[in-house]
């Protein structure tokens, strides 16, 4: 059941989610994890001894992007079978919040790879086939996440 | 997480423990399906039998549905459901195992016998053992009417002891009529689809056990889940489901249920059963509380959580209860009045198709319940129950541990989080003798309490040492009624 305000409202949920998978997406220490995580693998890189500051965010956007993209819009289903298969053909991204789209959980999502691309892009003001690459690797992420994405099948990949 | 606050190190740790096991299962899938693809282009024999293409059957399970069963419970299996050998008293004997070929692969005996003190079984009150008055009774009604009635109860399989167990019961929680069935989770999978029909709405709560999910999938009803144990969520739920009303053409709802737990067993939590009756009385709804883990086990006389909160039995429409837990014995039971239970009698497939619960068994629940209501040491043992239960509790909690549940519940999780931390602390406590459910005596709740305390601290797994001992939490949730009624007649009096 939603609660569905007027227009430009957000929409929420009365019910509690059942999907373990997911409902702990909406956490705000999840939120502030993610946050912390990619934050922390930069430190990392600048910890190794990389010096140059476009290497080292683009390194940290290409890796966000593969393992985010592996893990929301890649992998279908849920890792337990109690489920009996009820979201074996939806993935991590359409799953959360139960379908619903433009949650806060959502539009948190999403705007931590367009951030981190701006980040990206700032530091590789210079370099700009370094900031193709970029903007290559995030845009598969950024995309996927739209509304109008919603169980949509490029070419019929991952069906 | 609203209640259940640890601080920032610990919650990032958390996180990170759980996402590495994801990506080491998925790096280990990785390898794995490479491994197979090189050997397939080798042109190498694979391990098993390649099967015809034409007799190939579908698969039972695909891969990611069994990623958690084959990649993380199966490297932490061994803390789970382990063998004894000893009757599920204070004191048992596990059967050691350990991983034959490494963690992963299967369980083998070591051939050591450990002697642990049992913290894990819902033995509540001690009625699992070999000598004592129920005992010689069981063997009494086997002399007499045999194991197995071979017959479904409403052919030849009652005997005169089912018919008085379920007048027993039925007095003990205060309602007309009974009738007990041979499984807890039978009791509920068979009855819900009766009471729920076509055009009714079934409000459960969120954490509700396996067998009330499983009884309302079947029946034909509609299912609306509810915040656990939040009452302005369930009252929400209720208002939007009678105004939107039955899906697709808006028509008023049937009838409208509320199921319910007494107590919770995976969080030891007591359901706010006063304000669930004010609210089905204000909506007019039916109320159906499970109270597997609350009969025999609070109350002051052990008559579960209606007479823990002083309700009148009229109040709730049907009480559910099994004698697996306080009783020592198999099986559940349904109570209400007189109409209902007679219908039941009838239509219930659990009386109509199953074999009637065998006659030993209802002699041990008869003897059992006999004990609890007459005997004189019968409310001894279930306040015994309680002071232990309370007194491990808030010495739990005044160490610093994550406790979850309520005071006054038998059921005391301590909430460790991290996988990692949770397997190492059941393994630790195998070394020093000692198996996470119910011991009598004082000194081996303090010897548990003494090992708890130091493989908390070996694992860090004391959440809440740095934080203060909430004051409001001490408190139990009679105690937390009776505050509220007396603020509401203090206000009332001005």
């Amino acid at each position: 059941m939603i609660k569905v305000g007027p227009e430009d409202s957000i929409p929420q949920r009365i019910e509690p989610l059942t999907n373990k998978s997911i409902n702990w997406a909406g956490d705000k220490f999840f939120w502030i994890f993610y946050v912390w995580i990619i934050f922390g693998f930069r430190i990392f890189l600048w910890m190794i001894g990389i010096e140059d500051s476009a290497a080292a965010w683009t390194a940290t956007n290409i890796v966000h992007s593969v393992v985010t993209f592996f893990a929301f819009h890649w992998i279908k289903g849920t890792p337990f079978s109690y489920d009996q298969g009820i979201y074996d053909k939806l993935t991590f991204w359409e799953q959360i919040d139960c379908e619903i789209q433009n949650t806060w959980t959502r539009k948190f999502l999403l705007i931590i790879p367009i951030v981190l691309l701006l980040i990206t892009c700032n530091h590789t003001k210079q370099n700009t086939s370094l900031m193709m690459v970029n903007v290559f690797f995030a845009s598969f992420v950024i995309i996927g996440k739209f509304p109008a994405m919603h169980r949509v099948r490029i070419l019929g990949i991952n069906k | 997480m609203g209640k259940h606050l640890v601080s920032w190190f610990v919650a990032t740790t958390i996180y990170l423990s759980y996402g590495v096991m994801f990506i080491f299962g998925y790096v280990e899938e990785f390898l794995s399906y490479i491994k197979r693809k090189v050997l397939f282009f080798q042109k190498k024999k694979e391990p098993t039998q390649p099967v015809k293409k034409s007799k190939q059957l579908a698969s039972l399970t695909n891969s990611f549905e069994s990623f958690y069963i084959r990649k993380i419970y199966a490297k932490v299996i061994d803390t789970y459901n382990r063998p004894i050998t000893t009757i599920p008293g204070t004191w048992i004997v596990v059967r050691d195992r350990w991983f034959s070929k490494g963690i992963g692969s299967e369980l083998e005996y070591t051939g050591k016998e450990i002697k642990c003190l049992n913290m894990g079984s819902y033995n509540y009150l001690g009625f699992a053992k070999t000598t004592g008055k129920c005992h010689m009774d069981v063997i009494k009604s086997t002399d007499e009417f045999s194991v197995g009635q071979c017959s479904t109860r409403l052919e030849l399989g009652t005997t005169r002891i089912h018919k008085e167990l379920e007048a027993e019961i039925a007095k003990f929680v205060g309602k007309e009529d009974a009738i007990i069935f041979g499984m807890g989770f039978a009791t509920n999978s068979t009855t819900i689809p009766l009471m729920a029909g076509k055009g009714s709405l079934i409000i459960s709560d969120s954490l509700n056990h396996a067998s009330l999910v499983c009884g309302s999938r079947l029946a034909h009803a509609q299912i609306r889940v509810f915040q656990h144990n939040d009452l302005r969520n369930l009252e929400r739920v209720i208002r939007d489901s009678i105004i939107k009303g039955q899906p697709r053409k808006n028509r008023p709802w049937k009838k409208i249920i509320i199921i319910v737990e007494g107590i919770y067993s995976m969080e030891g939590e007591i359901a706010p059963l006063p304000e669930i009756v004010r609210l089905k009385k204000k909506y007019n709804c039916l109320l159906f509380v499970d109270e597997a883990h609350s009969i025999g086990a609070i109350g002051p006389t052990g008559r579960g959580i209606v007479e823990y909160f002083g309700i009148n039995p009229d109040d709730v429409d049907i009480l559910m209860g099994t004698f697996t837990k306080s009783f020592g014995s198999v099986g559940g039971y349904i109570a209400g009045n007189k109409d209902f239970i007679n219908f039941l009698r009838l239509k219930s497939f659990g009386a109509l198709y199953a074999d009637s619960m065998s006659v030993p068994c209802v002699q041990q629940a008869l003897s059992a319940l006999r004990f609890i209501m007459y005997d004189k040491d019968g409310k001894k043992t279930v306040e015994k129950l309680r002071e232990n239960s309370n007194y491990f509790r808030e010495r739990l909690v005044r160490m610093g541990f994550e406790v979850m549940g309520d005071f006054d519940s038998p059921v005391i999780p301590i909430m460790l989080y991290c996988p990692a931390i949770f397997t190492t602390f059941s393994r630790e406590c195998l070394q020093r003798d000692f198996v996470s459910v119910l011991p009598i005596l004082l000194d081996e709740l303090k010897n548990a309490l003494d090992i708890i305390s130091e493989v908390g601290d070996i694992l860090m797994a004391k959440y809440r040492k740095e934080m203060n001992v909430d004051q409001q939490k001490l408190l139990s949730p009679r105690k937390k009624f009776e505050m509220l009624q007396n603020q509401q007649q203090s206000i009332q009096i001005k």
